[in-house]
């Protein structure tokens, strides 16, 4: 017992003095220009262009099938596979697919679809309107039990002809249409088929996937765009460990990393470049708002006053991030309301004086849960809980397991204030929908009528820009009233090869493939 | 009785001694607050100002290590002691009295110390809720079993001595006889057992705390210190080495002196 805990010391030592020693080394590799210069003539050695790419994703898909498929790190691959009636471009509007164009009925109740003339399936067949007809109706749930949509569930879908497929609607809902960019497949394979071996008819198509490894995927000649994708083979690996990403990235083994850290831009030699931008996630500290001393707007208002957004965008982000001031990233430009960002910024007096008049001089106790398994906003609640010091009110930080999180915060509501990233979505609607007094995950307790008013009036509008209107009179309410404290969209970062060009950015999180090429 | 000299002992008590100064200078004088942060000085390396540095806010490493080791003794100290003095109870029960009581306390021990450490203390703040206090308790209940037995074969030996009997014939009372006449007989075991075992509470803290699930932030716990410099181990290895380095040298210190005072009382050398 005694020699093995010495020796587990004494290789404790030297595993750190070795760890210590090795980076170290490699910081100074940086600086001089003649071993990067080596490095690049091995690199240019051999002259031809590369035809396929290795990109680094973080986890497995959960299934294959694009219909029981939910999260997210799965359509971030599979959006190279599938396609809806409509997809989203990078800007987050939504282009015609496998159709070729639509219309919407006068009142908002009928959309008619026309398919795209010859399109194909990876298997070569071309898309008919009953594989169309029948990829909706197994989303709604009328072919499996266990694939059930609720977006669909009043929703009637009719063929009119070998070209025309027409969705019916109850009533007005003018975010619908972000429903048809969920796949479009064939309609004559085995259902198991689907999960194990896909087909769309996206840019590129399914070869296959091992689990924990990679997923595989190669060139679709036949796609509908000409001269798209330019890349033949792509193979996403799977790394748990963000270090080793990294450090393959750096070995050159992975030829685009998306997700870098922004602790790590620095480490990215001439070889590589990255590229920045937002990602449409609302990072913020949500206050339940029906727990004391939070259901006091003036305590909501003088914590956020008391609060540095940008410092903890400098602290945590290394300053690569957005201030926001709303429920809502400029990544969404056309629903986006300007000018609310600098609503709050620090005052710490003020702050003082609306604790005053609304009873806590003396400051109070408080406690932020926060999901331990990410960094980002542990970071960022330690951060706060060192600012609210200056208006003397003492904040405890509980790190709980995710699943913890999910059980009695996000869903069970038992907390005070947490600190958590919401997601980008194509639609307004969904984004904003949270603060809706009858939503089941207004997680920030937060009720209001005039502001449900609002969302109510804008899912049945039909006029884009008066719709656009009543979302930014939403993020208007939700300054005045801070249910939540707004901090930031952190910046997406994704490292490249340094002669891999064309890549874009989505405000989903998806990873866009079909325009890189290698120069 | 002639003095016998222990190399293990020298060594383990003075980096014992050393921690244990650095532990309580930090109650009255530390370089640095342990939470302001200072973004301009940003994980700086080792300088005059800074012994080892500073953190990714800033923060002065040094200065969270000394307030660390609070955390490191104050957990060891506690959860050793919940350990102790619950393990030397059923210990002495079992050893004393024998028989089915005897069976039935020591395989409830075989059974917790067959239960992997570290999967205890997750499951424990897992149901209970993480925090130090928990982390305390978990840890102390893994360290019941190795006390427990300690005191169990300390007292099988003892308690059939001459002296015993006698004291049990002029009717002293059992409780009187298992901690007076008894007990003293086994203390030097259970104070190498305590030695080492800080050792192992130490350590486990800080793997519990590398986890996040035992010391919250912003408090600084070693373990703690040690999962956050992990994303900056190339960038700024010395922050990792830190508090890397004070859990080697707080393990290593304890053992030595667990095995050193072993050395000094073994009769046999």
């Amino acid at each position: 017992m005694k020699r093995s805990l010495i020796a587990l010391g004494l290789t404790l030592v030297t595993m750190l003095v070795f760890t210590g020693c090795g980076p170290s080394e490699a910081n100074k590799v940086q600086p001089p220009e003649t071993k990067l210069a080596e490095e690049k003539v091995q690199e240019e050695a051999p002259v031809q262009v590369q035809d396929h790419i290795v990109v680094a994703v973080p986890q497995d898909p959960d299934y294959l099938d694009p219909h029981l498929a939910a999260a997210s790190g799965t359509d971030e691959m599979m959006f190279n596979v599938f396609e809806g009636l409509v997809k989203s471009d990078s800007e987050g509007k939504l282009i015609p697919a496998v159709s070729s164009e639509y219309k919407v009925s006068e009142e908002g109740l009928k959309y008619t679809f026309t398919l795209r003339e010859g399109i194909k399936f990876h298997n070569g067949k071309e898309v008919t309107i009953e594989d169309v007809a029948y990829s909706y109706k197994r989303i709604k749930g009328d072919v499996r039990e266990d694939i059930v949509s609720a977006a669909f569930e009043n929703v009637e879908i009719d063929v009119i002809d070998d070209k025309t497929i027409e969705f019916t609607l109850k009533e007005v809902n003018s975010g619908f249409i972000i429903n048809l960019t969920k796949a479009v497949i064939p309609s004559d394979m085995g259902e198991e088929e689907h999960n194990k071996h896909p087909i769309g008819t996206g840019p590129y198509k399914f070869v296959e996937y091992i689990p924990s490894q990679k997923v595989v995927l190669e060139k679709f000649d036949a796609y509908w765009i000409e001269g798209v994708p330019k890349i033949k083979n792509v193979e996403f690996r799977i790394f748990a460990d963000n270090s080793t990403a990294l450090m393959s990235l750096l070995a050159g083994e992975v030829d685009m990393y998306p997700r870098l850290g922004t602790e790590n831009i620095e480490m990215l030699t001439d070889d590589f470049y990255y590229i920045q931008g937002k990602q449409n996630m609302v990072q913020l500290m949500s206050m339940n708002n029906k727990v004391k001393p939070l259901n006091d707007v003036n305590v909501r208002k003088a914590i956020n006053y008391a609060i540095d957004v940008d410092m903890i965008i400098k602290a945590v982000a290394d300053g690569k991030g957005t201030k926001l001031g709303s429920n809502m990233s400029p990544a969404m430009a056309y629903y986006y309301q300007e000018g609310l960002e600098n609503t709050y910024n620090i005052d710490i007096e003020k702050a003082k004086a609306l604790l005053k008049a609304a009873g806590y001089e003396n400051g109070f106790d408080i406690t932020i849960k926060v999901p331990s398994n990410y960094e980002f906003h542990v970071n960022t609640a330690e951060v706060i809980a060192e600012q609210l010091k200056a208006v003397n009110i003492n904040v405890t930080i509980e790190a709980i397991e995710w699943s913890v999180w999910l059980e009695e915060v996000y869903a069970g509501r038992d907390y005070e204030m947490t600190i958590i990233g919401l997601t980008g979505k194509l639609d307004p609607h969904n984004i904003l929908v949270r603060y809706e007094s009858q939503y089941d995950r207004n997680f920030m307790n937060y009720s209001n009528e005039a502001y449900d008013k609002l969302i109510a009036e804008a899912l049945t509008e039909t006029d884009e820009d008066k719709r656009a209107f009543l979302y930014k009179e939403a993020q208007k309410i939700l300054t005045e009233e801070v249910p939540a404290v707004y901090i930031m969209d952190p910046d997406f970062i994704v490292a490249l090869k340094h002669n891999l060009k064309g890549y874009k950015l989505y405000p989903i999180y998806v990873q866009d493939l079909s325009n890189l090429y290698f120069e | 009785m002639q003095k016998k000299k222990s190399l293990n002992f020298y060594i383990g008590a003075f980096i014992v001694g050393a921690l244990f100064l650095l532990m309580v200078t930090s109650y009255f004088y530390m370089p640095y607050s342990v939470t302001e942060m200072n973004l301009a000085e940003k994980l700086q390396p080792p300088s005059v100002q800074h012994l080892m540095g500073t953190d990714h806010f800033g923060r002065d490493i040094f200065s969270r290590l000394m307030q660390g080791s609070q955390t490191a003794f104050y957990v060891g100290l506690i959860s050793v002691g919940i350990g102790l003095c619950i393990g030397v109870i059923i210990g002495s029960i079992a050893g004393y009295v024998g028989g089915r009581v005897d069976d039935v306390l020591m395989r409830f021990m075989d059974a917790l110390m067959a239960f992997p450490g570290i999967l205890f203390a997750l499951l424990f703040v897992a149901v209970f809720g993480v925090g130090i206090f928990n982390t305390m308790v978990a840890l102390g209940i893994l360290a019941i079993p190795n006390f427990a037995r300690i005191t169990r074969s300390g007292f099988l030996q003892v308690k059939n001595f001459t002296y015993v009997d006698m004291a049990r014939t002029i009717g002293v009372p059992s409780i009187r006889i298992m901690f007076v006449h008894i007990l003293p007989n086994i203390m030097s075991a259970l104070v190498v057992a305590s030695s080492i075992g800080l050792a192992s509470a130490i350590l486990s803290e800080a793997g519990l705390s590398y986890l996040g699930l035992g010391v919250q932030p912003p408090n600084p716990s070693w373990g703690r210190m040690l999962s956050e410099s992990q994303k900056y181990l190339i960038k700024a290895p010395y922050y990792a080495l830190a508090p890397g380095v004070m859990i080697t040298l707080a393990v290593l210190g304890f053992n030595l002196l667990g095995d050193g005072i072993r050395d000094l009382r073994d009769p046999r050398k």
